[in-house]
């Protein structure tokens, strides 16, 4: 306390401009750096201040306000400090620090050194001479250069008056106020000397305030050091940690442990030393990432092994991060877009049979990946005539005409729209489901013309709503080697049934070949048909495909067709 | 002790330039985050504190400029500096004190290396972040479109119709991400029955309109319109909505449905990719009863459309489409632009 106390005395005049506050509290002995200067002599009366932090709850704006205590009484005073005195139940409630304020009248005080200057002058005439030396005046000015002025000051001011008049009439009692002042100076000294903070001394006042604080704040840590607690952060951006050391004597080195969630190691990092009792260190912006951060740190004593402070490995503090809403730039290969169109024949007559149709489709796709794996949404025609197997191939006029002559094929136009979602249920397992609706129109009499149905002669067609789906399910790798199994049903046009296998025997030579089990495309006799489909990716955005295939609805009932296809990817 | 501290009382002035002059010392748990709006409350404990006059120093991250906050002391014995409610990404700060020499000491942090005080912005604020710099901060936008469609018809008949749109919108930004108002037209003609000698009488609308989006979730949008129109058969309304999954300026999937009264609803599927940028393509399936057809109700299109930003202000688009109604598809087509500032 002795030396505290010593240290803000030789202060205060520091703060002489400064707002009035307690300096130092000595039992009932109350320093202010307040003085005769401010007006403040034996007998003035202070009132002693407390200042809250209170915060308006509507507006979250903080204010600092003042509140009295009670009364102090002066009871000596110098230039720039007074001493006062308190009753006992107040002198209790003083802190250094606190705030105060004159509340009796001010007056003026006289600097008794500076009266006595005056009182020498009048006392010690110099007799005339030719040329008169007024030593008073002399003693007078250096006396006012000193004022405000450090001891060292002083004393070169002082000496440089004795030199330049020896015989100055006050010359004994400026060499009384030069050892005065050096006196002062050794005390000065010696004071600041035992008020240095030795490392040891710094540990000890550090612990001490650290055990003040968790008193105050019941939430801060009790270990060796504290951090506060961090729950949240966004990704992507460097997390600085500070952490208080609240016993600096037991610190060697620290090192700061950290990973993203899920990551296999921790990554570590030396904490630095930082201001009064601090470490600080930062976790990197690339280990702040979903869905969190999990950290830990370790403290090696000065000589020893690093143990676990705040956390440990197996153990480790855990942060949250937020989403990322960052927009990754568009990925490539995410999007597929295919115009094909085949032409299928079951019974080798091709435009002069009554067992063909082609399919057309406009097919666009895009892969989220996450939650649907991919979305497509297409429009597409099928066309075609067929009927009875047996009709078709027994009739001797090649008409499609039944031994009663009755005509018994159709003619079918199915225009529709469809989505279709995609979704994983492993990577190397995808299931597809496709409801499709349109327009299907219906020609049961004879005719030539593919679009009668289309055209103003609607004689003998009939219109209705095509509905239907296809489920399909996709085992391996979506753009390598896979096997697609699927089925599907239309609404009067029919069933279809497939098995696909795509690979790639060549990067630039994707190859499809497929089964399919079909009636298609009226609901008669099924057959079978084999495709083989072969493309050619010389660019890497799109190549063009080729198929051929065979179809039979028996042994006698085939044909061979084809079709193709452009693909884009992007 | 006493003497010796009177003694000093009277010493006038003290030089503290020292390097070994007294310093206090600061002790306080640094926080690491705070909520957004709400001070920055720093609780410490000092000793010495006349020693040093001791500030905490600040700033915004992003504002240059430093401001200095004291130390108060509470009744309670702690000592706090509360900063101003903090807005994302934090705050800085460092504790230093100035001592009877005028030498700065620094305490925790410092100018050069301040400590952040994160302030995690909110989801809505992030977003709006990555918006203001996508669209180069303009939140405005004129655009106008027009799209036509020929359906086609068996008998030759016309079925076709145009529809343009002028629209201004205000961009926000958060939930509610955008507003707009503006003006259409639709007009048209359709068969009134499948027969060669249908008549085909004109239909128009044209319409005003309110229009809003929302952003429900970083990648789920809801739009809504409703207006009001004049028709060949008098004054009527109009009412459109739209769900959009993804985002409407990358790949999606779009929903939505249109009402014109006198003209009839629209409902669509809308498939948007963005994989080969600068480009912006989409697909779409719309099945339509414009201009107010009467006579089937599969009028359906497929149109495919591209967007080309040319410059950050200024894009442009253009649209086919290939569809039926009562007969053989035939094709559409339209061309867009917009103006942002």
């Amino acid at each position: 306390m002795r030396t505290l106390l010593i240290v803000l005395l030789l202060a205060a005049p520091a703060y002489a401009d400064s707002e009035p506050v307690v300096l130092a509290v000595d039992g009932k002995d109350i320093y202010i750096n307040l003085g005769a200067k401010d007006g403040i002599g034996a007998g003035a009366q202070l009132e002693l201040l407390h200042e809250v932090v209170a915060t308006d709850p509507t507006t979250g704006k903080a204010l600092h306000d003042r509140f009295a205590l009670g009364t102090l009484a002066v009871a000596r005073s110098g230039d720039g400090a007074s001493l006062a005195h308190a009753d006992e139940e107040l002198a209790k409630r003083v802190l250094a620090g606190d705030h105060v304020r004159l509340v009796s009248d001010k007056k003026t005080y006289v600097d008794p050194w500076a009266a006595q200057v005056e009182a020498s002058k009048a006392a010690a005439q110099p007799a005339p001479t030719s040329a008169p030396i007024d030593h008073a005046a002399l003693a007078r000015e250096a006396w006012q250069a000193t004022l405000g002025q450090p001891p060292e000051q002083r004393i070169a001011r002082w000496q440089e008056l004795l030199a330049a008049d020896p015989s100055s009439t006050y010359r004994r009692a400026i060499e009384t106020e030069l050892t005065s002042l050096r006196g002062q100076i050794q005390q000065r000294d010696a004071a600041l000397a035992r008020a240095r903070t030795s490392t040891d001394d710094r540990a000890a006042r550090i612990a001490e305030l650290s055990v003040a604080l968790s008193k105050a704040d019941p939430f801060v840590e009790r270990a060796l050091i504290a951090a506060a607690p961090i729950d949240h952060v966004v990704p992507d951006q460097a997390l600085g940690l500070a952490f208080l050391v609240r016993a600096p004597a037991k610190l060697g080195k620290a090192f700061l442990y950290s990973r993203t969630r899920g990551e296999v190691g921790f990554h570590r990092s030396e904490l630095r030393r930082d201001g009064d009792a601090y470490l600080r260190g930062e976790i990197p912006p690339q280990t702040v990432q979903e869905p969190g951060i999990e950290w830990y740190v370790e403290i090696a004593p000065p000589q020893g092994e690093a143990e676990p402070a705040l956390g440990s490995q197996t153990a480790p503090r855990t942060i949250e991060v937020a989403h990322a809403v960052a927009e990754p730039p568009p990925a490539p290969d995410r999007s597929h877009v295919d115009l094909h169109v085949d032409y299928v024949d079951f019974d080798g007559k091709l435009s002069k049979g009554f067992d063909q149709y082609y399919q057309a489709e406009a097919d666009f796709g895009y892969r989220f990946l996450d939650p649907i794996y991919a979305v497509r949404l297409g429009f597409g025609t099928l066309s075609g005539v067929g009927g009875p197997k047996s009709v078709i191939d027994h009739d001797p006029t090649n008409m499609c005409l039944d031994t009663n002559g009755r005509y018994l094929c159709k003619r079918v136009t199915f225009s529709y729209v469809y989505t279709e979602l995609e979704y994983r249920i492993r990577p190397t397992v995808a299931v597809m489901v496709r409801p499709q609706i349109g327009v299907l129109s219906t020609d049961e009499l004879p005719t030539d013309d593919a679009n009668k149905c289309q055209s103003q002669d609607t004689t003998g067609c009939r219109f209705l709503t095509g509905l239907g789906g296809r489920v399909r399910v996709r085992l391996g790798d979506e753009q390598a080697t896979n096997l697609v199994l699927g089925a599907g049903f239309t609404r009067g046009v029919g069933t279809l049934l497939e098995a696909a296998y795509h690979w790639l025997p060549a990067p630039v030579v994707p190859v499809q070949i497929t089964v399919q089990v079909t009636d298609q495309p009226v609901i008669e006799d099924f057959g079978v048909r084999l495709i083989g489909d072969v493309g050619y990716r010389r660019l890497g955005w799109f190549y063009p495909s080729v198929r051929v295939s065979y179809q039979a609805r028996s042994l006698d009932h085939t044909g061979v067709s084809g079709g193709m296809a452009m693909n884009f990817d992007w | 002790m006493t003497k010796l501290a009177l003694l000093l009382l009277f010493v006038p002035a003290v030089a503290l330039a020292d390097t070994a002059a007294p310093h206090a010392l600061v002790v306080h748990v640094p926080p690491v985050e705070a909520a957004a709006g709400e001070p920055v409350t720093l609780e410490a404990m000092l000793d010495a504190p006349y020693a040093e006059q001791l500030v905490v120093t600040w700033h915004e991250v992003g504002d240059p400029a430093w401001h200095d906050e004291p130390f108060a002391r509470s009744s309670a014995g702690a000592w706090f500096a509360t900063l101003p409610p903090a807005a994302p990404p934090g705050i800085a700060y460092f504790i230093h004190g100035r001592d009877g020499g005028g030498v700065d000491v620094p305490h925790f942090a410092s100018a050069q290396d301040p400590h952040v005080v994160h302030v995690e912005p909110s989801l809505v604020d992030r977003l709006e972040d990555l918006d203001r710099g996508r669209n180069a901060d303009l939140r405005n936008e004129i655009s106008v479109d027009v799209a036509a469609h020929d359906f086609g018809n068996r008998f030759g008949l016309p079925d076709r119709f145009i529809r343009g749109e002028v629209v201004y919108t205000h961009r926000f930004w958060r939930v509610l991400h955008e507003v707009g108002f503006g003006f259409g037209d639709v007009s048209g003609r359709t068969p009134e029955m499948s027969a060669a000698d249908a008549s085909t009488p004109l239909h128009a609308s044209r319409y005003g309109f309110g229009q809003i989006r929302l952003r429900l979730h970083p990648s789920v949008f809801v739009d809504g319109r409703l207006g009001l129109a004049v028709s060949q058969n008098g004054f009527g309304g109009t009412a459109r909505g739209q769900l959009t999954l993804g985002k409407p300026w990358r790949s999606c999937v779009q929903v939505g449905a249109d009402y014109l009264s006198d003209l009839g609803p629209s409902l669509w599927a809308r498939l948007q990719w963005d994989t080969a940028p600068p480009v912006l393509m989409g697909a779409s399936v719309v099945r339509t009863d414009l201009p107010g057809a009467v006579l089937s109700r599969f009028g359906v299109y497929l149109a495919y459309d591209i967007a080309y930003r040319l410059t950050p202000r200024v894009s442009v688009k253009g649209q086919v489409s290939y569809g039926p109604r009562d007969g053989s598809a035939h094709f559409g087509g339209g061309l867009g632009t917009a103006l942002s500032f």
